[in-house]
C-alpha cells in the first residue's frame, strides 16, 4: 500500500479512537472525508495517476475510505450509547430524582367546580352562564328583592360608574336563561360573585357559587331534597348527611338553607362545626312564583327549585383550609401541595 | 336575638333539654347560632360587709370582715367598689371557681383571706372585672349566691329577615307552641289608672299617617328612678341589653319580651304640652342619647314637642330629653311606623338600634297599646309613680292583612307531601292563621298581624312544610327528560387548555377581577376603557380587569419575595371592558394568562440549569392551540409597553390576533418589584375558541422509506423561518414529507447580521421508494430556490 495512504490511515484511525465526544468526532471526519478533507484530496489525485496505476491505487484508497468511515460509524455509535449513558455509567444511584417535566396544578377552586360541574353533568344539567356585570334589575329587583332591602346597600354591593353592579349572586342567570327559554328548565351556573365584605378568615369581597335551576311541571321540594342529598354524597362521600332547615330568601318560597354533616368529625361536634356536628353549605327552595312573574312564566303550570352552593365552602370542607384568603394568595407552596 | 331559657318558660310550659329545644328551633326554621351553658358554681354563698378597711402591708389591697349567715370571716379583696353594707357572693376556701381552681386559705401579705370575694369574671358569668358582684339588698345573707345571680342556659338565635316577630321571647315560644301543638302562657298584669285623665296635660298628633299609621302614650306621674331588681338585670344582661334604670329596664324588657319597641321620656323636659309626629324640618338638629348631633331634613321622621325634634321615630330618643336619676313623670311612647322610614333614617345615620332592628322589619301593629299598657303596669310596680287615666293616642291600630287563598293540592304537589285540608287547617290554626272558610281543595286564611311576611299562597305554603318538618318530607330523584345540550363546550375547551399547560409544567393560580388605576397605566390601558367602581373598598380595587397581567404580576411578586424563583403559572379569568351591546354594559371576554420565570428545567442534575426563554412559552402556547386542534396560528413581531423592545409576538389564528407573548419589559417588572425576566402570554380564549378543531382526521401515511438531507443556509439575520418554509411550500412536488430546524448559529464563522439555519429535509414518496438520484434532484432543486429566493449561501463545512 502506498506509504502516504497508509499513514493517513494510522492518523485517522487514531484520530476516531481519541474523539472523546461527537463534535471531535465529526471534526475528524471533515478532516478526513470532508470536501477538503485528505481522501478527498486522494480522490483528486486519483483522477491525474497514469491509468496503469490507478485501477489499484484507486482500490486502496476506497478500502481505506472504507475503513475510515466504518471507524467513524462505530466509533459515533459508542459515543452516542456513551452519551446517553453518562449519568448511569457505573454505579446506577436509582434514588437520584427523575427527570420527567413536573406537571402543574390545579387551583382547589377549579377542582372544586369542576368536581360539582361534573356530577350535576351526569344528572342531565345543562351549563349557563351570566355576566359578573349584572343590571339590578337581575341581581335584585326580578329576584324579588325589595328595592329598600339592606343588601342593595353599597356596604353589601360593589356599584359601577355606570349604573350596573357586580353580582352579589349566581341567581341573576336564572333570570337570564327563563327569559330566553321556556320550562323545562334544567341548568347549573358556576361563576364569580361580589361582596362588599372586609376579607377576612371566612370572609372576602370575591367568591364563587353554583347556581342550579330546574322548572318543569311538576317539580317538588322533594325533588330537591333528592337532587342535593345525591350530589352531595357524591362529592363528600356516601357517609354525609344532609339536613335541610327552613331559611329565608326573597326569591325562593319556601326557602330551606342546607348543612352537611361535618365531615371533620362525623357530626361529633368540634371547632369547624361551632360544636353543632352541621356545616352550612348554602341555600335553596322552591322558586316564587313572583320571579316566575317578572320572567313571564305561568306559575300555575311550573313549578321549581333553585339552590346556590359556596364553592370556597366546600373547597375548605373538602382540603381542610382554615383561611379563605389562602384561595387567593397563590402560594405555590398551596397550590402544589393540594394539586 | 339571645335570651334566658328559664324567660321562655314564662311563656310556654316546657321542660325540653337546652340541646332538643335548640334543635327543633333550627328545624323550624328559627336557626339556633349558639347555646352557653351555665357554669356549675357550688358553694357560694351570699355575704354581707361589715367592714371595709385597707391591707396593713399593700396599697392596692383591702380587708372586708364579712358575715356569711352567722360567721365573721376576714377576705383580703383587690377590688374598690364594695362598701360596708354590701351583700356579695363569697367564694369559701375549698369552692372549686369554673375555671377549675379549689380556692385554699391563703395569707396574702401576711393576713390570712378565708376565701375570695367573686367577680362575674372568676364565675364565668361574664367579662365584668372591674370589680366584685354587689348583689341586691335583699338578698339573704348566708344563702345560696347562686340563687341572685342569674345563672341560665342561653340561647342565641339567627332570624331571618323576613320574621320579625321571632325577634322577641314571646314570639319564640309561640313558635315552639305551634310546633309542638301547645298552648302559651297567659301574661297577666293588672293596671291601676288614676283619676286624672291623661288627656287632660298632653297631647300626641300624627302629621303623617302614611308615615306613622299609629302612635300611643301614656303618662306616669310621681316615679322614682332607681336601679332594677336583679331578675330583671339579669334577663336585659343574659340577652346582651345593659341595665340602666328601672325606666328604661322596662321598656327593653317588653322590647325582648313582646318585641315591641317602646321609648320614654322625662316629660317635664319636653316643651309644651304635646307630641307631633312629623317629617323633620330642613336645618333641625337632635342630638340622640348616644351624644352625636344629628341635622335632620324631611326625608327624616322625627317625634317633636313643641319646639323641635326629641326623637328619631323608631330609632333613637333624644338626650335632651333623656330619664335620667331626677326623672319624675315620664312619657311612654309606644307606635307603629312604617319599615321603610324607619330603614331610611337608620341608614341615613348609620345607626342601628333594638328598636330600628324591629321596626325596619315590621312590628305588630295589633300589640302597640298592650305592649304599652303591660310597660306602665310594670314601670308604676317597680319604680311607683301613678298612672294616668287613658291612653293618649292617635291614628289607627288597625291593619287589615289580605285574604289569601292556598290550594291544598297545589300544596302538596309542590311539597311532595299529601296533607289533608284538615290537617292543613290545624296547623294554621297552630300558627294563629285565621282560616276563614275552608272547602275540599281551598282554605281561605288571615294572617295575624305579627305575621306581615304572610302575602302570598306560596308563604304559605313554606308554613305548612316546616311545620310539618322538612325532614319528614321524602326524597325523590326526579324522572327527567333530557334538557338541552348540555352546552358544555366551554367547560370542556376550557379543561383541555388546562391540562395541556399542567402537562406544561404550569400551575393554575386565581386572581382578583379588580385592578388599580397604577396597573392599568403600568400596561397602558386607558381608564376610559375601563370598568369604574363607584364604591371600592380601596385604591387597589378601583376597575375591573383589563388584563390578567397586573393579578399575574402580582402572585408573581408574592411567590418571588418567598423565595419560589422558578414559576410556571396559569390563570383563566373574565377581563371586562365597557360595551353597549350588553344590558350589564360590560363585554366579559374569558382569556388566559401564562407567565414564566427561572429554571427551565426541574431536573437541573442532568438538564442543566438554564433560564426559560420566548421559546418556552411559544412552546407551551404551542401545545395549547395544539389541543384545541388549531394548526394554523401564525406569530409577527409585536411592541407594547409592557413587552421589552423586539422581544414579543403577536399571535394570530386565520388572520385574527388571539394574543401575545413575550418577554415583559424590564421597568414594567421592576413596577411590581420582580427584578427577573419574566415571560408572559395572554391569549383570548373566547375567540381562540372559535378555531376549536373537534373533529380529528386520520391521514394516510406512506409505506415507503424515507430519505433525509440536513443542510445549512446562511440568511439574514432578520430573515425568517416563516420565509424559509414558504419558498419550500413552492416546490409542489410531494415529495418533501417534513422541514426541521436543527440549528441555529450566529457569531464565529458567520458574518455580522446574518445567520445559520440548520436544516434537515425528509423526502419521501407515496408509491415508491425514492433513489438517491431523485432524492439528489430534489434537494438540489429546493436548497437552489433558496438560495435564489432567500438571497442566502450554503454553508459550508
Amino acid at each position: 500500500m502506498d506509504k502516504n495512504l497508509e499513514a493517513i490511515k494510522q492518523a485517522s484511525l487514531e484520530d476516531i479512537r481519541k474523539a472523546e465526544d461527537l463534535k471531535k468526532l465529526d471534526s475528524a471526519r471533515i478532516r478526513y472525508l470532508g470536501k477538503k478533507g485528505k481522501i478527498s484530496a486522494l480522490m483528486e489525485l486519483l483522477k491525474n495517476l497514469p491509468a496503469s496505476e490507478k485501477p489499484l491505487f484507486g482500490k486502496e484508497l476506497n478500502s481505506v475510505k472504507n475503513d475510515i468511515q466504518s471507524a467513524i460509524e462505530r466509533k459515533r455509535k459508542s459515543l452516542e450509547d456513551k452519551e446517553q449513558n453518562t449519568s448511569v455509567s457505573g454505579f446506577l444511584d436509582v434514588t437520584m430524582p427523575g427527570i420527567a417535566r413536573r406537571t402543574g396544578a390545579v387551583h382547589p377552586i377549579t377542582q372544586t367546580i369542576n368536581e360539582i360541574i361534573a356530577v350535576f353533568r351526569r344528572m342531565g344539567f345543562s351549563i349557563a352562564d351570566g355576566p359578573d356585570v349584572e343590571t339590578e334589575f337581575n341581581n335584585f329587583d326580578a329576584l324579588n328583592t325589595p328595592a329598600n332591602h339592606p343588601s342593595r346597600d353599597i356596604q353589601d354591593t360593589f356599584y359601577l360608574e355606570n349604573g350596573n353592579l357586580l353580582r352579589t349572586q349566581t341567581s341573576p342567570v336564572q333570570i337570564r336563561i327563563m327569559k330566553k327559554v321556556k320550562p323545562p328548565v334544567r341548568i347549573i351556573a358556576p361563576g364569580r360573585v361580589y361582596r362588599n365584605d372586609t376579607p377576612d378568615a371566612t370572609h372576602g369581597h370575591t367568591f364563587h357559587q353554583i347556581e342550579g335551576l330546574y322548572v318543569d311541571k311538576n317539580v317538588s321540594l322533594a325533588d330537591l331534597k333528592g337532587v342535593l342529598h345525591s350530589s352531595a354524597r357524591q362529592i363528600l362521600g356516601n357517609d354525609i348527611k344532609i339536613r335541610f332547615r327552613p331559611h329565608f330568601f326573597p326569591f325562593t318560597e319556601p326557602s330551606v338553607e342546607y348543612d352537611f354533616s361535618c365531615v371533620i368529625c362525623k357530626g361529633k361536634g368540634c371547632k369547624v362545626c361551632k360544636n353543632s356536628g352541621w356545616l352550612e353549605i348554602s341555600g335553596a327552595g322552591m322558586v316564587d312564583p313572583r320571579v316566575y312573574k317578572n320572567v313571564g312564566y305561568d306559575p300555575d303550570e311550573y313549578t321549581g327549585y333553585a339552590f346556590g352552593m359556596g364553592i370556597e365552602r366546600i373547597a375548605m370542607i373538602k382540603f381542610g383550609i382554615d383561611d379563605l384568603r389562602l384561595l387567593y394568595e397563590n402560594d405555590i407552596r398551596f397550590l402544589r401541595n393540594l394539586k | 336575638m339571645k335570651f334566658p331559657y328559664s324567660w321562655l318558660k314564662r311563656h310556654i310550659n316546657i321542660d325540653m333539654d337546652a340541646a332538643e329545644l335548640s334543635d327543633m328551633l333550627t328545624m323550624s326554621g328559627t336557626k339556633v347560632e349558639g347555646v352557653s351553658y351555665p357554669p356549675v358554681l357550688k358553694g357560694l354563698v351570699v355575704a354581707e360587709i361589715i367592714e371595709v378597711s385597707k391591707h396593713p402591708n399593700a396599697d392596692k389591697l383591702s380587708l372586708c370582715r364579712i358575715d356569711t349567715g352567722g360567721r365573721e370571716i376576714t377576705v383580703v379583696c383587690g377590688a374598690k367598689n364594695m362598701k360596708n353594707g354590701d351583700k356579695v357572693v363569697f367564694a369559701p376556701a375549698g369552692t372549686v371557681l369554673p375555671c377549675g381552681t379549689k380556692l385554699k386559705k391563703a395569707v396574702i401579705r401576711g393576713v390570712e383571706s378565708g376565701g375570695m370575694l367573686c367577680s362575674e369574671d372568676e364565675l364565668g358569668l361574664g367579662k365584668d372585672h372591674s370589680g366584685i358582684i354587689i348583689l341586691q339588698d335583699s338578698a339573704d345573707t348566708g344563702s345560696d349566691a347562686s340563687e341572685y345571680l342569674g345563672i341560665d342556659t342561653v340561647f342565641e338565635l339567627e332570624v331571618t329577615p323576613n320574621r320579625p316577630d321571632c325577634l322577641s321571647v314571646m314570639g319564640v315560644a309561640r313558635e315552639v307552641a305551634a310546633v309542638k301543638n301547645m298552648e302559651l302562657l297567659k301574661q297577666d298584669f293588672s293596671l291601676n289608672e288614676s283619676d286624672i285623665k291623661a288627656s287632660n296635660c298632653f297631647s300626641v298628633r300624627i302629621e303623617d299617617k302614611n308615615r306613622c299609621p299609629f302612635y300611643s302614650a301614656r303618662i306616669i306621674k310621681g316615679a322614682s328612678v332607681g336601679e332594677s331588681p336583679n331578675w330583671l338585670k339579669n334577663y336585659l344582661k343574659s340577652s346582651g341589653i345593659r341595665p340602666i334604670n328601672n325606666i328604661v329596664d322596662v321598656t327593653n324588657f317588653i322590647l325582648l319580651d313582646m318585641g315591641h319597641p317602646l321609648h320614654a321620656f322625662d316629660m317635664s323636659l319636653l316643651k309644651g304640652k304635646s307630641i307631633f309626629v312629623r317629617p323633620a324640618k330642613k336645618n333641625e338638629k337632635i342630638t340622640t342619647i348616644d351624644g352625636v348631633e344629628r341635622k335632620l331634613d324631611e326625608t327624616v321622621l322625627i317625634i317633636a314637642d313643641e319646639k323641635g325634634p326629641v326623637a328619631l321615630a323608631g330609632v333613637m330618643g333624644g338626650r335632651d330629653s333623656e330619664i335620667s336619676a331626677n326623672t319624675k313623670d315620664v312619657l311612654l311612647e309606644s307606635a307603629y311606623f312604617n319599615p321603610a322610614d324607619i330603614r331610611n333614617t337608620s341608614k341615613r345615620f348609620a345607626l342601628t338600634s333594638e328598636s330600628s332592628y324591629r321596626f325596619e322589619r315590621g312590628a305588630d301593629i295589633g300589640i302597640v297599646v298592650k305592649a304599652l299598657d303591660r310597660a306602665a303596669a310594670m314601670i308604676s310596680e317597680l319604680a311607683g309613680g301613678m298612672v294616668l287615666k287613658a291612653v293618649l293616642k292617635d291614628g289607627a291600630q288597625e291593619r287589615e292583612n289580605p285574604v289569601i287563598s292556598c290550594r291544598v293540592e297545589k300544596a302538596n304537589k309542590l311539597m311532595g307531601i299529601q296533607l289533608s285540608t284538615n290537617e292543613i287547617c290545624d296547623i294554621f290554626r297552630r300558627l294563629e292563621i285565621e282560616v276563614l272558610s275552608e272547602d275540599r281543595d281551598i282554605i281561605k286564611i288571615k294572617a295575624p298581624t305579627f305575621r306581615p311576611d304572610i302575602t302570598e299562597e306560596a308563604d304559605l305554603f313554606e308554613e305548612i312544610a316546616r311545620i310539618y318538618g322538612y325532614d319528614s318530607i321524602d326524597e325523590n330523584l326526579p324522572e327527567s327528560k333530557i334538557v338541552g345540550d348540555g352546552n358544555y363546550l366551554e367547560t370542556d375547551i376550557v379543561e383541555k387548555m388546562g391540562e395541556s399547560l399542567r402537562a406544561s409544567g404550569c400551575s393554575e393560580t386565581m386572581s382578583f377581577s379588580f385592578i388599580s388605576a397604577r396597573d392599568l397605566e403600568n400596561c397602558g390601558f386607558s381608564k376610559g376603557n375601563a370598568l369604574k367602581i363607584k364604591n371600592p373598598q380601596n385604591e387597589e380595587l378601583l376597575y375591573l380587569r383589563t388584563s390578567i397581567l397586573p393579578g399575574m404580576m402580582k402572585t408573581l411578586s408574592y411567590n418571588l419575595n418567598r423565595d419560589a424563583k422558578n414559576l410556571k403559572l396559569y390563570e383563566f379569568g373574565r377581563i371586562y371592558f365597557p360595551s353597549r351591546e350588553n344590558d350589564s354594559g360590560s363585554s366579559e371576554i374569558l382569556t388566559l394568562g401564562v407567565a414564566l420565570t427561572g429554571f427551565r428545567y426541574d431536573s437541573r442534575w442532568i438538564e442543566g440549569s438554564q433560564n426559560v426563554n420566548f421559546f418556552d412559552i411559544k412552546g407551551v402556547i404551542e401545545n395549547v392551540l395544539d389541543s384545541l386542534g388549531i394548526k394554523n396560528a401564525e406569530y409577527d413581531l409585536h411592541n407594547s409597553v409592557t413587552f421589552k423592545k423586539g422581544n414579543a409576538a403577536f399571535i394570530k389564528i386565520a388572520g385574527v390576533p388571539v394574543g401575545s407573548m413575550g418577554e415583559l419589559d424590564k421597568d414594567f417588572c421592576r413596577r411590581y418589584g420582580i427584578e427577573q425576566t419574566v415571560f408572559y402570554c395572554e391569549l383570548d380564549v373566547s375567540e381562540t375558541m372559535k378555531y376549536y378543531n373537534r373533529l380529528k382526521k386520520h391521514i394516510p401515511f406512506s409505506m415507503f422509506p424515507a430519505v433525509k438531507r440536513d443542510i445549512a443556509l446562511i440568511l439574514d439575520e432578520d430573515l425568517t423561518y416563516r420565509e424559509v418554509l414558504k419558498a419550500a411550500e413552492k416546490e409542489k412536488t410531494g415529495l418533501i414529507e417534513n422541514i426541521e430546524v436543527f440549528d441555529l448559529y450566529k457569531g464565529r464563522q458567520i458574518p455580522e447580521n446574518k445567520k445559520s439555519l440548520g436544516i434537515s429535509v425528509t423526502y419521501r414518496s407515496e408509491n415508491s421508494t425514492l433513489t438517491d438520484k431523485e432524492v439528489d434532484e430534489l434537494h438540489n432543486k429546493l436548497v437552489n430556490r433558496w438560495v435564489k429566493e432567500l438571497k442566502c449561501s450554503i454553508r459550508d463545512f
